[in-house]
């Protein structure tokens, strides 16, 4: 209980404040609306479900990429951290591409793909392959010496030794990586939504705002940090079991 | 013989059923009164009425339009006359297959608005001044840049920012800029609130009657669905006659689907004339922001 | 038995040199229109007419700078919260569920506040910068400082060490690694929402060009912004790694 009352303590005198505010003149309404308006237009968000489809439409992009580039980042990032020669060789290549910014292949992925989920799956997946791939190129790379030796004697495919040697020693790592990059997904998706695919929160809360409604589009925004909190603490319990679980493996 | 009948009659039936199937559009708007009579053709049935199955789709931006059509996502978006003309000197094949609105000095629908308390009394005093506006290289704007040369204020002494419409009265109120590039209904916000003051109607100074928006389409999909482009302009056409009979349900219509109705709306209009594709393409150039001659016959639709 | 690191470096324009030939192959069997996906060629030579004629640089200098300070700004941020989130249970229970509430906010939703609290200015862009790139430091921070080797805080109780003392001289060595690590990604992100800024609230830089030019169907233009910010990160992410090394040097000495 206290722990619930010490993190709502910060929010709670934020809304305060703005409530105050914004009744008092002083923060201009076209921009920021008002708590009590905005706690009206999340109920009726809900009341008519419009914000559910719009949260299933980005959670499902957002997932479908995150799940890419989990996959490819994970499986890249061990192989260039097992070999630095691969490494060197890559490294530069991959360090030239990562900076693009997802919003300018956009153009790019509609004219592949058109409105709809593809188009947003694969810019989330390129914008969070790289915090995978790096964190666990460095996580693989940094593993005890002796465990690498362990794992040549036992003598075991490459595949197997990924799974119960490698991936596990590195994962504590590895889900840091995974948590930022869910961060990232669900940011990615929603800025795709806000710029060209009508579909989506990113979408309502756009046009909420060009339709004069900005206290839709805060419940909007409010709702999507709710998601991304919810998510980051669903992922964090789910490491946490796996690596309880492969925990007990690797002392082995 | 029964056999070659029955297939004879399956296939009339066919082609008469793909006949009569209407041809279908998804068209692109963006959250303005200039495509009022669009939402009017759909709610009461004008493009049924002439047989085009037309969806409507809103898009967040403008700019986002022309990639989509282009992609085969929307085969009719809104466009303006620079629009067209960048388009077709990167290459793209878009045409003009009918207007959506007008401009005319009798009723200014944009102009500049000046932050309360400043002295702006003609284009010079906008010298080291901020202006907002709603999309860099964009008609208005470039509308704008022309009236300053016109008015031979030096580009480079006045300050454009881009600010989206809704935004644009909190930034004004604020003193992060000191005038705005806007349109009702959020002109007549800003000047009833009494945060600003009309500057100029500077469009009508420049042209008293030109284009605003009009409607793309790709010349691929046009020439080979010249049906659906009739359609298309016979029902908007129609609708634009119900807006001028029946203003105030117009409006209702208008704010069921971008979310805010306007005091007043703009003139629409269906035609296209090539010569306010040549005053565009003119100015742009003079600006700068064309590097090529364009030649504008090719971008009407025929 | 090392191999030469020229042969390494040879290996690696190779590899580079053969996706440059993917793109020119893919661009010249126009899959996609030209005008949306220019070839190599076009691209480069559009960069090179910019870089020639002075274009370049000014935008070039403004993105960079704005990034600097954006990723500065969180990297600090990041530190100091981490170590206090890190190694205090009250920070933890009072900021923890608020800062999980506000990561996965987008920046483009942030920047209209922002506008209005800081202006239209720079300083509006790095904060918003700052706000966006602060989570990889912050969470590496957090990691870093919570599991610190057991060992080590008893050397600094032994050693009756106070606490700035502690976090100056073993807490924050010890997190150093997983810190760097996470402000390597920060930097990534710092540029990207460089980018991102200069295109929603009309900043000067590579950003606000690559914008234009996707409006102008310039995709010359583009796509040679797009190799510009590429090149950038390259160049600035091998600054960092020789920092690292340098810094780490310590750790990786062999036994």
């Amino acid at each position: 209980m206290r722990r619930f009352l010490r993190g709502i303590a910060i929010p709670a005198l934020a809304v305060a404040l703005w409530e105050t505010g914004s009744r008092a003149g002083v923060l201009p309404m076209d921009t920021f609306s008002r708590p009590s308006d905005i706690a009206v237009a999340f109920a009726g968000a809900f009341a008519d479900g419009s914000i559910l489809v719009a949260t299933w439409q980005t959670v499902e992009a957002a997932l479908a990429g995150f799940a890419v580039a989990a996959a490819l980042g994970i499986l890249v990032g061990a192989l260039l951290g097992l070999s630095p020669a691969l490494e060197r060789v890559v490294g530069p290549s991959i360090d030239a591409v990562r900076p693009i910014p997802s919003v300018a292949l956009m153009p790019l992925t509609l004219l592949l793909f058109g409105f709809g989920l593809q188009m947003e799956a694969w810019v989330v997946a390129f914008a969070c392959v790289w915090p995978v791939l790096l964190v666990t190129a460095a996580a693989v790379r940094g593993i005890e010496p002796r465990l690498h030796d362990v794992s040549r004697t036992l003598e075991l495919p490459f595949a197997s030794q990924l799974r119960r040697i490698i991936l596990p020693a590195a994962l504590g790592r590895i889900v840091v990586g995974l948590r930022v990059s869910v961060g990232i997904s669900l940011v990615v998706a929603v800025t795709v939504e806000i710029v060209i695919n009508p579909r989506g929160l990113g979408y309502g809360m756009i046009i909420a705002q060009q339709s004069l409604h900005p206290e839709l589009m805060y419940a909007q925004l409010f709702w999507l940090g709710l998601l991304g909190w919810g998510l980051n603490v669903a992922l964090t319990r789910a490491a946490g079991r796996w690596h309880a679980f492969a925990g007990a493996d690797a002392e082995v | 013989m029964h056999r070659k009948g029955f297939a004879v009659l399956v296939l009339t039936m066919w082609a008469a059923l793909a006949a009569a199937e209407p041809p279908k559009a998804n068209i692109g708007y963006i959250g303005a009164a200039d495509f009022t009579p669009l939402f009017v053709a759909k709610d009461k049935g004008f493009f049924d009425k002439h047989g085009l199955d037309a969806t409507l789709t809103r898009i967040q931006i403008a700019p986002n339009v022309g990639p989509a059509v282009m992609s085969g996502n929307l085969q009719i978006g809104m466009g303006t006359a620079p629009n067209l003309l960048h388009a077709a000197e990167g290459g793209l094949p878009l045409v003009a297959i009918a207007g959506a609105s007008r401009m005319k000095k009798a009723n200014p629908i944009a102009g500049l608005v000046g932050r309360s308390g400043l002295s702006i009394k003609s284009p010079q005093d906008l010298r080291g001044k901020k202006i907002a506006s709603p999309g860099l290289n964009t008609m208005l704007t470039d509308l704008l840049e022309k009236w300053l040369y016109d008015n031979k204020v030096p580009r480079d002494q006045v300050t454009l920012v881009e600010v989206v419409f809704p935004q644009q009265h909190d930034m004004l109120k604020s003193g992060n800029v000191d005038a705005a590039i806007t349109i009702e209904p959020f002109r007549s916000r800003m000047i009833g609130d009494g945060t600003g003051f009309k500057i100029a109607d500077y469009v009508g100074e420049v042209n008293p009657d030109v284009i605003a928006v009009l409607w793309m389409a790709r010349s691929d999909w046009a020439a080979a669905n010249p049906q659906a482009v009739r359609a298309f302009r016979a029902g908007y056409a129609d609708a634009i006659d119900y807006c001028a009979k029946h203003p105030d349900e117009a409006k209702q219509i208008l704010a069921k689907y971008v979310g805010f109705s306007s005091p007043i709306l703009p003139d629409y209009g269906v035609e296209v004339k090539l010569s306010d594709l040549e005053f565009f393409e003119k100015m742009e150039r003079q600006l700068g922001k064309l590097r090529q001659p364009v030649d504008v016959k090719k971008l009407v639709w025929q | 038995m090392r191999r030469l690191p020229q042969l390494q470096w040879l290996g690696a324009a190779l590899f580079a040199a053969a996706l440059l030939i993917a793109w020119q192959l893919l661009a010249e069997r126009q899959i996609i229109s030209p005008v949306f996906f220019p070839s190599p060629s076009r691209t480069l030579g559009e960069l090179w007419r910019q870089a020639a004629q002075g274009e370049l640089w000014k935008p070039l200098g403004e993105t960079s700078l704005r990034m600097f300070y954006g990723w500065a700004l969180a990297s600090l941020l990041g530190v100091v919260l981490g170590a206090a989130i890190g190694s205090s249970r009250a920070a933890r229970e009072f900021l923890g569920p608020l800062l999980e509430f506000l990561r996965p906010l987008p920046a483009s939703a942030i920047i209209p506040p922002a506008i209005l609290f800081l202006g239209l200015s720079n300083e509006m862009a790095v904060a918003v910068i700052a706000f966006g790139a602060v989570w990889p430091v912050l969470l590496a921070s957090v990691h870093g400082f919570a599991s610190m080797e057991p060992q080590l805080l008893e050397v600094s109780a032994a050693l009756r060490l106070s606490r700035a003392q502690s976090l100056a001289k073993i807490a924050i060595p010890g997190a150093l690694p997983e810190i760097l690590a996470g402000a390597r990604v920060s930097l990534a992100i710092s540029l990207i929402l460089a980018v991102v800024t200069e295109m929603q609230a009309s900043q000067p830089g590579l950003g606000q060009n690559i914008l234009l030019a996707q409006r102008s169907f310039r995709s010359p233009e583009l796509y040679a912004g797009v190799v510009t910010l590429g090149l950038m990160g390259f160049l600035i992410n091998h600054a960092i790694l020789a920092l690292e090394r340098r810094l780490l040097r310590w750790r990786a000495a062999p036994a």
